[in-house]
């Protein structure tokens, strides 16, 4: 488990950062007139794209795996999930950026927990 | 790929590895990479060693060989190698095809190698003819992982991973014991995704 501070402070910016990213141009992409399958895998497509060059540029500063993964997922989610709420309710891009951070830290949260459960000698 | 494609891909990405490398990926691995170079002794094959970023976790006073397939990263690593407090010499080598005769070392070592060598299986039978009877096998590499959303994530991750740099989604322990080594402890570090595997 991290318990360096600069990589827990990393973690929580990059994944707050990516989804306050993927789901700000979701929001701002989506409208209601969207069929909600639709927007929902453009989203998904929408926040894995954006967030490519946002993990490469955080992983230069807080690692590879650590970032990458908890933040590529991070990105799927918020834009999944900002396009699903934008497709049924006018969303504006401020919103939907603060879905993605809310999306950003319960995803690092869920990565942290997954860790401290599958790391350790192999079973 | 053949062992040219395989230069040419290192040899690309030689350029830019330190600064992609050199900081985050490599401070955050730091505590574990001390403790698993430690356990080094006796002559030592280390592949491969890029460019030499790893040469600071190294022990002094170790008798080690380092190869690696790209020249440019060899050029690269030579500053480091020239500066480690021991014995560290480098050869340009394919994993593959390892230039030792047969039961050469005591040890042998490997940091994020086997996402990279096209055949697992054979470079980790080479390792198996060149580490003496009772040697052991030090890895510390990236593979797949078992578990959803990981392995998702991971298999959306390589193609794009495999074109530039390594495959994020290897059974490295499965090829290991594919290779006929007994793996003796398998130590996951982050997920079930960054792990050592001892084996002999």
């Amino acid at each position: 488990m991290e318990t360096r501070p600069y990589f827990i402070l990393g973690d929580l910016i990059s994944n707050m950062l990516a989804g306050a990213a993927a789901g700000c141009a979701t929001a701002a992409l989506i409208t209601v007139n969207w069929p909600m399958p639709v927007s929902m895998v453009t989203g998904m497509a929408l926040g894995m794209l954006l967030g490519m060059p946002i993990q490469i540029a955080c992983s230069l500063f807080f690692g590879a795996f650590e970032v990458m993964i908890p933040m590529m997922l991070t990105s799927m989610t918020a834009g999944m999930a900002v396009a699903m709420r934008a497709s049924m309710h006018e969303t504006a891009g401020g919103a939907g950026a603060v879905w993605g951070v809310c999306i950003g830290v319960f995803v690092l949260c869920f990565t942290y927990i997954s860790n401290a459960v599958l790391s350790g000698d192999a079973r | 790929m053949s062992a040219a494609e395989v230069r040419k891909k290192w040899d690309g990405a030689a350029r830019g590895f330190d600064f992609f490398n050199s900081h985050g990926p490599e401070k955050r691995w730091s505590p574990h990479k001390q403790e698993f170079f430690a356990s080094m002794r006796g002559k030592v094959l280390f592949l491969a060693v890029g460019t030499g970023l790893d040469i600071q976790f190294f022990p002094n006073h170790q008798d080690i060989t380092a190869i690696d397939i790209s020249p440019r990263m060899l050029e690269k690593a030579r500053p480091r190698a020239e500066a480690y407090d021991g014995r560290l010499d480098l050869h340009e080598m394919d994993a593959q095809h390892l230039d030792f005769a047969d039961d050469t070392f005591d040890q042998a070592y490997t940091s994020c190698t086997f996402c990279s060598v096209p055949d697992p299986v054979k470079g980790l039978r080479e390792l198996r003819r060149v580490v003496k009877p009772g040697g052991d096998l030090h890895m510390f590499e990236h593979t797949g992982s078992r578990w959803f959303p990981f392995n998702a994530v991971l298999h959306m991750m390589n193609p794009i991973s495999r074109k530039v740099g390594p495959e994020v989604i290897r059974d490295t322990v499965g090829n290991v014991r594919k290779a006929g080594f007994t793996v003796m402890r398998v130590r996951h570090l982050y997920l079930d995704v960054v792990k050592t595997i001892e084996a002999s």
